[in-house]
């Protein structure tokens, strides 16, 4: 579709201004329609543009370093070994509070999906909590745990709590009570239940639900990392402010970026074979 | 042997969905269930089940009230109700869960091809034929061998052919070991052709209407005289429960 549009589209305007010669005309319509390369053409003209004025001094390379210095940023870094410390400080701080995050989030959203009961005594107050602004809760959180690690887990389990509870919970809802049926007539136990039925029945709620709580898992590390750490992407990011080093502001920001789509890419890949099934049923 | 006594079920509290049933069916005998549509056919086959706990009266399974599912008490949906994450294999091991894996494995693959479907072992539920998925959910309910099989309109949703292939399994199935089972359908035809006695049902509130003894022999063919004339009566019988009903409403 796409693509025949952008090919028509194209040699009619070549048809009317006669300036460009036929199959030249299809080969840019056929460049327009490939969807890699029209996703990639905003960013890479944008780069170009910003390293050819940056070269021609018509912008601050202070305010605005052009790409070519942030890679050199990172080159230096990587160059003198602090990088590795601070991708993997930021990185364990992630995992650590995903893992809790999620667990609480697991173990409350199964709870209140499979008892009524449950819900109705601990979903209002969830969702009372969650009204708070995540981000409130910091100066509470240093007050209590100090300035080290525990703090900074700990909003990042609270960022990644809510929606996994909330997605498991709703998932766990929406299982079909005819299958349930089932595990009642062969006698399962509640816990063999959310084992083998509701978990499972709600896996791709769940799974959308853990790499959402993955993403603000790394929101919230760049807050968590604000309040006081000397280590980590967050922490690069302070840093090049103060110093008054956009390049590395910049840099920070790139490999948030890479990580955040590196970890939810492994995410993805590990938990796809667990929705072979339903695959199969959209290839149906 | 499977009774009920004076069995009733309201769910709203006012009105009875099932009111005085009572029925006994002795061990490997084929009873059918024959009504029309909302005359409490599933209810009365998920109080037998277990699945709902009766308003009045008892369902006993030799002498021992039935109050929650039991090992001893299979069912087979209306609908297949496969675990759409599950194989088919794993489908039917669904109730094996306490066996040790190389039992469970050879019970299923068994279980499969007495149902005519282990090639498809392998596939997902979502790849299988109406037909197919129908059998997996007999297989998944014969492998735990349960004295009683109860049938909830099990073909209902299939194409003509499928369900005469269906029904001559079924008949097989309780040929090979004689279980007791219990089919309920709102099919006349199919009623003559698996029951050893049938019971007609009259709706609001769902009762026994009568109950008919099928004395032909088995295989049962459609075009037998005998098969012609019991199927004229059973219509009879059906037409008079349902006048039944518009009378007493
Ligand atoms: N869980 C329930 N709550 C309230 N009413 C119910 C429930 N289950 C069944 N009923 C009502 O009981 C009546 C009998 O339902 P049932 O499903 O037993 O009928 P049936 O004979 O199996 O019908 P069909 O042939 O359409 O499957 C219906 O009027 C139905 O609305
Ligand atoms: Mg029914």
């Amino acid at each position: 579709m796409v693509t025949s549009d952008a090919t028509d589209r194209t040699t009619t305007r070549a048809d009317e201004g006669g300036w460009a010669a036929g199959p030249a005309a299809i080969s840019l319509g056929a460049l327009l329609g490939n969807r890699l390369v029209l996703g990639l053409l905003v960013p890479v003209v944008a780069l170009g543009g910003w390293e050819l004025l940056a070269a021609a001094e018509m912008i601050s390379t202070k305010v605005l370093p052009p790409p070519s210095e942030v890679l050199g940023t990172i080159g230096s870094l990587v160059a003198d070994g602090t990088l590795w410390g601070h991708v993997w400080i930021t990185l364990w701080r992630v995992v650590l509070g995903f893992a809790l995050g999620t667990a609480a989030g697991t173990v409350l959203g199964a709870a209140t999906g499979y008892s009524g009961t449950l819900f109705r005594l601990l979903d209002p107050t969830i969702q009372g909590l969650r009204s708070i602004p995540s981000i409130a809760w910091v100066p509470l959180f240093i007050l209590w745990f100090g300035i080290f690690e525990t703090p900074k887990v700990t909003l990042i389990a609270v960022g990644v709590f809510f929606p996994v509870y909330l997605g498991l919970a709703t998932g766990v809802h929406g299982v079909d009570r005819k299958l349930v049926e089932v595990a009642r007539i062969y006698r399962y136990t509640p816990l063999q239940l959310i084992g083998r039925v509701l978990l499972p029945a709600s896996l791709p709620a769940y799974i959308t639900a853990l790499r959402n709580g993955l993403g603000l898992g790394w929101m919230f590390v760049v807050a968590a990392e604000f309040m006081g750490a000397s280590q980590g992407l967050g922490y690069l990011l302070i840093d090049g402010q103060m110093t008054g080093r956009a390049d590395r502001i910049i840099a920070a920001i790139l490999l948030f970026a890479l990580m955040g789509k590196l970890t939810d890419a492994l995410l993805h890949g590990l938990t796809r074979p667990l929705l072979r099934w339903q695959d199969s049923f959209k290839k149906a | 042997m499977l009774t009920t006594s004076h069995l009733g079920k309201s769910f709203d509290g006012t009105s009875m969905v099932l009111q005085d049933v009572s029925l006994s069916v002795a061990r490997g005998e084929i009873l059918v269930v024959l009504g029309g549509s909302g005359c409490g056919k599933s209810t009365l086959l998920r109080l037998l089940a277990g699945l709902e706990r009766p308003t009045s009266g008892t369902a006993a399974l030799d002498g021992e009230p039935i109050l929650a599912p039991s090992p001893k008490v299979g069912l087979v949906f209306q609908e297949p109700r496969l675990m759409p994450w599950l194989t088919v294999s794993d489908n039917v091991a669904f109730g094996l869960r306490d066996l040790p894996a190389a039992e469970r494995r050879d019970r299923v693959a068994a279980a499969l091809k007495r149902v005519g479907i282990a090639h498809r072992a392998n596939a997902w539920p979502s790849e299988l034929s109406g037909g197919q998925a129908q059998r997996a959910a007999i297989a998944r309910a014969l492998v735990t061998e349960p004295a009683v099989l109860l049938f909830d309109e099990p073909f209902s949703a299939v194409d003509a052919l499928t369900r005469a292939q269906l029904q001559e399994h079924v008949l097989a199935l309780w040929e090979a070991d004689r279980r007791t089972f219990v089919v309920v359908t709102h099919d006349i035809e199919e009623a003559l052709i698996m029951g050893d006695r049938i019971l007609v049902m009259r709706s609001h509130p769902g009762q026994i209407h009568c109950e008919l003894t099928v004395d032909l022999p088995r295989p049962r063919h459609v075009d037998d005289p005998d098969f012609v004339g019991l199927r004229r009566r059973t219509l009879e019988l059906l037409r008079a429960a349902s006048g039944a009903h518009r009378d007493a409403a």
